[in-house]
């Protein structure tokens, strides 16, 4: 419809010019003295028309051109055939849409992709589980057992018991850090960013942790100023920093000690946790924040290895991230940085 | 988006003002030569063409006469011509004296084309009212003023006139001679009887009509013009017709310049061409170099060598933009001020000369599109380099080190030197571009120097004139006449008034032979081919010999030869060659009959006497005879060889070559000539006068000329000085113009080299100063540097000057006699010194203004 | 799938005997959406991998694959429009234009393109990098940091391929180094960027989520270690 609009203007434009030409050839035919300039008005005019006809002709070719060119690109794209790529890099207009075309192409492959990976982090995270509940629910069993199918004394019995309570603590443990983590990984939770003070939610976090650092008479620094706020989630942020905190007082020796300092950047409020425990060696900097991970050395320890894998996701899905600078036998430090 | 390139271009623009105030320095450099020697050459020939126009009296671009009014209407309604003027030839006036004044009936149109608008007052619209020159005036007895009655004579048709007329306007005289006194066509319709038609029955113009006018288009004038007058109905050919129209083109207005002419503009078109690419080149090598970084990073994010080139010819397009106004304005100005400088040489040889030039759209176009040429040429490379340079290169680009490193040791306190030195080579093609301009203004300067040294003031002088003063009738010192009468010799009262003034000494008047005189003639043996013709102007009959040489006849048939007289002491002046050469011993000898005195014209080049014109020896004889009679039988005593002063003065030759021809020219003593020849004429007097009294003498011949007798001229051995010496300031204006235009070229190359060189080795300096290096070391190093471009350039610059001097220049100088080779080589030492100053002064002066502040700070910024 | 993939890529400099191996025998694929460090000593031939990759330098031998396309078969001019729509560049000196206004130059490369501004991506782009309030200074206004959050998104502006950032935060200081790394490597999550940089800082190269490791032109280590799956 357009196009046939532009091909009536297009003969508009055309009588236009060579009328006006003829009327100024009828005015002007007298007063010129040569026959030759007089000649020329016409013969000008003709020109114009030629050239105008001659550019027409040319912008059509190039509009046409240019559709197929894409309709060709999207055809390859829909068969699943990428078209060759330095196609893509020629300097014109039609190559930029051909280039624009097979990036989104790309963005969609990459979409379908990335829900492929979805599925396949939560059934090796459901393999995780099974694994980890394996054992505690095992022993149970064991106790059960027991208890039902050998008579034992009263004081035999309730040492059972307390065993298989101990069991119980550990699962239901395991299976709050699991749900924790699963509800992270796969981003079923809000978070609920606000603007608060971030003195707060350390706090909380070293509550948490106060008991047991008493315990191993650990002494525990924070610098923080009361009036730094940051905009995060109180309750995830304080069970992230929980958990370094706790890894910190695990792996601090009796008489050690752990800060917290807090120091508000430019973009970033960098929080430092800084145990003198028995530290990382720089390979295994990347391995810390594993699920599951534990290192060879703390294997004695208790312990599931899940706390700096869930801080870690917490802090990135805040769009934070934690880095760590550790010096074995010396001590750590875990940098948390947190958006402004 | 595509305007962020533009404002790009824009704001890059005015962050390198610095860099651009050169750029456009540059351009505006080449476009003031162009616009310049555009401007003299246009000015030069309009010029040319109005002194020619005014000559003839007539700017159209043709003429044609003896139309009938029909005719003439009939011209006036075709669309052959722009501007038809109407003239009605009445005749010239009876009641003159001196002063020719042709009378005509004139329309406005016609008195534009031919100068004669009333300058005061207005033009005649009465039938009494007329407007003439002032000398035609003054010469009918009456003073220039409007409203003055004058009474005019005059002949129309057998019947003799004398009308009362009023002055309605008048103008000042082109020339001496001739002029023109124009009534309305109100004076046609009050006497029909002056005006009738009767050209066909005798040939008598008054009645006819006559039409200057010019046309649009110029090509094929001549063919057209006779294609015209067939459709009027004349017959252009014959003379005798009784429909005879004449159609003539004005070669004045429709000139063609010569191919040596054409030649030198071209030349120094070329010249100037190759100047301007030299200077822009430079600056826009230097812009690209310091701003390489800059495109790779252009070209690092993705810039395309299509659009780095537009953004180089856009910002090139600003700055002409800016730079060719700029040098359009002042080059017009420039070439208007050196015009008549330019113009002095001719004027000289050319009284009333108009030197001035229009501001003409053509020239703007032609200087603008000459220098955008040249913009365009010149920045071709250092576009391709910018939009070429591979992106990660241009960061670590460094200009490179010379090749050859000489690894030889030297003194401790040569280093600096040796530093400076191989810092010169970094870039070589630049290094070659500010040397070539350094040195072509040094070669061009002394080449300029020595052709201008080499101009003998003296001997050119001595040649046009022997004695202080000379005076003459005007008429002698025409180029379009001539002395060849008795009415145009030096009145006796003339000479007596000169001769009483204080100071003279060695006065005399000098007798020369008339056409008038053809009764006396002369035979020397010598044979002619028979072949003849009569000259128009003096109506003698000239016959030829072999060679072509043409002599003027008596009435005998005989040689009329040119003959002087003259004072013993005007006799001891000339040049006495051959035979006898005491002069007082000679006129002793000529006083009692016992010889005569030969002249021979000499060749120039080497002042021996011409061979061709050197027609008899000493010893013979030549046969005197008087109205057919032998009177006297005398032998040559004597050869002389001649100055133009002996044979008339300055340059002039007519009258020589309307009377004798190349015929003897004989001299004898004033008693002689008067006992020979029956009412002699003087032809010329000329004296010297006492030390102190030339200025004198110079105001006392002005005045006498303006308030007693116009007719006469003089040269003076001052003026012929002065005209040497304005040929010499010419030769010495150009060569230095030309010269002073690449000294600037090449220093402000030098500039922008030094000073890119100190901002882009910021930190080098800073480097070296952070080791140890003193800031006095360092100006010495960048002094070092621009002595060294500027030492070297001049060294090559003597060398070829003096090449030059010794070969292409002394052979020029050779070929024309006024010059005397002098080798000089000071103007080149004087360039070379300023150049070795400005070399010296510049770095220093740089490295003050963009090197300041502490070594850290200096680091600092160099990042 | 790889968005870069490498197989003996040689890269020699000058000839003769003062020809330089810069990248010698080199092989090495690169993760689409990755985070990738490329580590080592100077000299190791860091630079000119990136600059290759980035199709700055042509190799002298091997294969390169950018995004699907064998650079050594591209034009000078396709290699820049390759340059202009597909790779992204941040330098340790910023290289900003410095008369063009930060909005300015962040939608240099679009100009160049003749394109369109997509003024929400843009938007957003300018929210993460924190350069709100900054868009209408002059880059010699703002501080080292800003500059380079500046170049950030200049690199980001036409939705490359890939960023490639050769020593980004080698001209800031500790802190502000910091800073930049945590925006770049952000910003390069939200918007779903594929990063190569190169630093000798390790605290900054454990935000990485691999890590290339070279000497002497040669890959040493590969380690693609993922900590944590992208959100």
């Amino acid at each position: 419809m357009r196009k046939y609009g532009g091909k009536w203007e297009w003969t508009a434009i055309l009588l236009c010019l060579t009328a006006f030409c003829l009327i100024l050839a009828g005015m002007l035919w007298d007063c010129l003295p040569v026959p030759v300039i007089r000649m020329m008005i016409p013969g000008s005019g003709i020109f114009i028309l030629l050239l105008t006809a001659l550019w027409r002709e040319r912008q059509v070719r190039k509009e046409t051109d240019f559709a197929n060119r894409i309709c060709d690109t999207v055809d390859a794209l829909m068969d699943g055939r990428v078209p060759p790529a330095y196609h893509f890099y020629e300097d014109t207009r039609a190559s930029r849409v051909q280039g624009k075309l097979l990036q989104y192409y790309d963005c969609m492959r990459e979409g379908q992709k990335q829900s492929e990976e979805d599925r396949q982090n939560i059934q090796e995270l459901v393999s995780d589980i099974s694994h980890q509940v394996k054992t505690p629910v095992a022993n149970i069993r064991m106790f059960t057992d027991i208890l039902q199918e050998h008579s034992l004394s009263h004081e035999k019995q309730t040492e059972f018991l307390e065993a298989m309570n101990a069991q119980i603590d550990k699962l239901d443990f395991l299976m709050q850090a699991l749900i924790k983590m699963s509800r992270l990984e796969t981003g079923t939770f809000a978070l609920h960013m606000e603007e608060c003070s971030l003195y707060d939610t350390i706090g909380q976090a070293v509550n948490a942790v106060w008991a047991k650092a008493e315990e191993k008479r650990i002494r525990m620094e924070v610098e923080c100023d009361s009036r730094v706020t940051v905009k995060h989630d109180r309750k995830w942020t304080a069970e992230a920093l929980g958990n370094i905190l706790d890894n910190a007082v695990k792996y601090t020796p009796e008489n050690g000690a752990v800060g917290v300092r807090v120091r508000p950047w430019h973009f970033y409020t960098r929080i430092d946790i800084s145990d003198t425990g028995i530290g990382i060696a720089a390979e295994h900097y990347h391995d810390v924040f594993k699920r599951f991970y534990r290192a060879r050395e703390v294997a004695s320890m208790e312990g599931v290895g899940l706390g700096l894998s869930l801080a870690r996701s917490i802090i990135t899905r805040q769009k934070g991230y934690i880095s760590m600078k550790s010096e074995v036998g010396k001590g750590t430090v875990f940098s948390v940085f947190l958006l402004n | 988006m595509e305007d962020m390139l533009r404002v790009l271009t824009r704001r890059s623009f005015r962050a390198g003002k610095a860099r651009n105030l050169m750029a456009v320095l540059a351009i505006a450099l080449t476009a003031v030569l162009f616009t310049a020697i555009t401007a003299i050459v246009m000015g030069a020939l309009e010029s040319f063409t109005l002194t020619m126009q005014m000559q003839k009296m007539s700017r159209s671009d043709g003429e044609i006469r003896y139309m009938t009014r029909e005719q003439f209407e009939e011209l006036r309604q075709s669309d052959f011509a722009k501007e038809v003027g109407l003239r009605i030839p009445v005749g010239f006036l009876t009641n003159g004296r001196r002063h020719n004044v042709e009378f005509d009936v004139e329309d406005e149109i016609q008195a534009k084309l031919t100068f004669c608008m009333p300058v005061y007052g207005s033009v005649p619209l009465r039938a009494n009212e007329v407007v003439a020159s002032d000398l035609a005036l003054r010469d009918l007895g009456v003073e220039p003023k409007v409203g003055a009655e004058v009474t005019v004579a005059f002949t129309a048709h057998g019947r003799e006139y004398v009308l009362p007329m009023v002055v309605s306007g008048w103008y000042e005289a082109l020339n001496g001679q001739m002029s023109v006194m124009w009534a309305g066509t109100a004076f046609r319709d009050a006497y029909p009887e002056i005006f009738c038609y009767t050209f066909p029955e005798d040939h008598d113009m008054t009645g006819t009509y006559f039409s200057d006018f010019t046309v649009g288009s110029k090509g094929h004038l001549e063919e057209r013009l006779r294609e015209l007058v067939f459709d009027l109905g004349g017959d252009p050919d014959d003379a005798n017709a009784p429909d005879y129209m004449q159609a003539v083109v004005n070669t004045a207005t429709n000139v063609r310049p010569s191919p040596f002419q054409a030649g030198a503009v071209v030349f120094f078109g070329l010249l100037f061409m190759a100047c301007g690419y030299l200077l822009i080149f430079n600056v826009f090598d230097i812009a690209v170099m310091r701003e390489i970084r800059r495109f790779g990073l252009y070209r690092t994010i993705g810039m395309s060598r299509r659009q780095v080139r537009g953004l180089m010819n856009r910002q090139a397009l600003w700055l002409s933009l800016l730079g060719i106004p700029m040098g359009l304005v002042i080059g017009f100005f420039a070439g208007r001020a050196a015009l008549p400088l330019m113009m002095s040489m001719v004027a000289t040889e050319y009284q009333n000369i108009a030197a001035d030039v229009s501001p003409s759209p053509l020239l703007f176009l032609i200087a603008g599109t000459l220098t955008g040429m040249t913009v365009f040429a010149s920045t071709r490379r250092p576009v391709r380099i910018a939009a070429n340079i591979p992106p990660m290169e241009a960061f670590c680009y460094v200009e490179r080190g010379g090749g050859r490193r000489a690894t030889r040791k030297s003194a401790l306190g040569a280093d600096i030197r040796r530093l400076a030195w191989s810092n010169l080579g970094r870039n070589r093609r630049r290094t070659a571009f500010i040397m070539l301009s350094l040195m072509l203004c040094v070669v061009l300067l002394n080449c300029a120097g020595t052709a201008s040294d080499s101009l003998d003031v003296e001997k050119e002088t001595a040649f046009m004139i022997r004695t202080d003063f000379a005076v003459v009738n005007v008429v002698s010192t025409s180029n379009t006449k001539g002395f060849f009468r008795h009415t145009d010799a030096l009145r006796p009262e003339t000479i007596e008034e000169i001769a009483a003034r204080p100071g003279v000494t060695g006065g005399s008047g000098i007798y020369k032979n008339t056409a008038e005189d053809a009764d006396v003639t002369y035979d020397f043996g010598h044979s002619l081919t028979g072949e003849t013709f009569v000259n128009d102007d003096s109506g003698l009959t000239f016959g030829f010999d072999e060679i072509y040489n043409s002599y003027g006849l008596g009435n005998d048939g005989r040689f009329i030869c040119n003959v002087y007289g003259m004072e013993e002491v005007a006799l001891a002046r000339m040049d006495l060659r051959e035979g006898e050469r005491d002069a007082h011993a000679l006129y002793e000898k000529m006083s009692k009959g016992e010889g005569v005195l030969v002249g021979v014209p000499v060749d120039r080049r080497d002042m021996s006497l011409n061979p061709i014109m050197d027609l008899v020896e000493v010893g013979e004889r030549i046969q005197v005879y008087k109205d057919g009679v032998p009177v006297l039988d005398l032998p040559v005593l004597a050869k002389a060889a001649l100055s133009s002063d002996d044979e008339e003065i300055g340059y002039t030759a007519n009258g020589v070559n309307e009377v004798g021809g190349d015929g003897l020219f004989l001299y004898f003593p004033s008693r002689v000539f008067e006992e020979l020849y029956d009412d002699p004429a003087v032809y010329k007097y000329s004296f010297d006068v006492e030390e102190g009294y030339e200025e004198e003498m110079t105001e006392f011949l002005e005045d006498y000329m303006e308030e007693t007798d116009p007719d006469i001229n003089y040269l003076s051995a001052r003026a012929a000085r002065e005209s040497s010496e304005g040929t010499q300031k010419m030769i010495r204006f150009v060569g230095g113009f030309v010269g002073l235009i690449f000294g600037l070229a090449g220093v402000l190359n030098l500039i922008n080299t030094i000073v890119t060189s100190i901002l882009t080795r910021r930190h080098e300096f800073a480097t070296m100063e952070s080791v140890g290096m003193t800031r006095g070391q360092l100006t010495k190093m960048i002094v070092y540097e621009g002595v060294f471009y500027a030492a070297g350039a001049c060294l090559l610059g003597l060398i070829l000057a003096a090449v030059l001097n010794l070969t292409l220049v002394k052979r020029m100088v050779d070929s024309m006699w006024q010059f005397t080779f002098r080798f000089t080589l000071t103007p080149a030492l004087g360039a070379c010194g300023v150049l070795l100053l400005v070399a010296a002064v510049v770095p220093a002066a740089a490295l003050g203004c963009f090197h300041k502040g502490s070594i850290v700070e200096q680091l600092r910024m160099a990042e | 799938m790889d968005i870069v993939r490498i197989r003996n890529l040689k890269k020699y400099f000058g000839s003769g005997e003062h020809r330089v191996k810069a990248l010698d025998g080199l092989s090495l694929s690169i993760e689409k959406g990755r985070f990738t460090v490329i580590v080592g000593a100077s000299g190791s031939g860091k630079t000119t991998l990136l600059n290759t990759i980035g199709g700055l330098y042509r190799p002298t031998a091997g294969e390169i694959l950018v995004d699907g396309v064998n650079l050594a078969e591209l034009s000078e001019d396709q290699l820049t429009v390759f340059r202009r729509r597909r790779v992204g560049f941040v330098f340790q000196d910023y290289r900003l234009i410095p008369e063009l206004t930060v909005r300015e130059n962040i939608l240099f490369p679009l100009a160049l393109d003749d394109a369109r501004v997509d003024e929400v991506f843009f938007g957003k782009l300018a929210g993460c990098l924190g350069l709100g309030g900054k868009l209408d200074a002059f880059p010699y206004r703002l501080s080292g940091g800003e500059q380079q959050c500046a170049a950030i998104a200049r690199a980001l502006i036409t939705r490359p391929a890939i960023v490639l950032a050769d020593e980004p935060t080698g001209s800031l200081d500790v802190k502000t180094g910091q800073n930049v790394m945590g925006l770049l490597k952000m910003t390069v999550e939200v918007f779903h960027q594929t990063l190569l940089v190169i630093t000798h800082d390790l605290e900054l190269a454990q935000m990485a989520e691999s890590v290339v490791r070279l000497r002497d032109g040669k890959t040493e280590v590969q380690k693609c270690d993922l900590c944590v799956p992208g959100v």
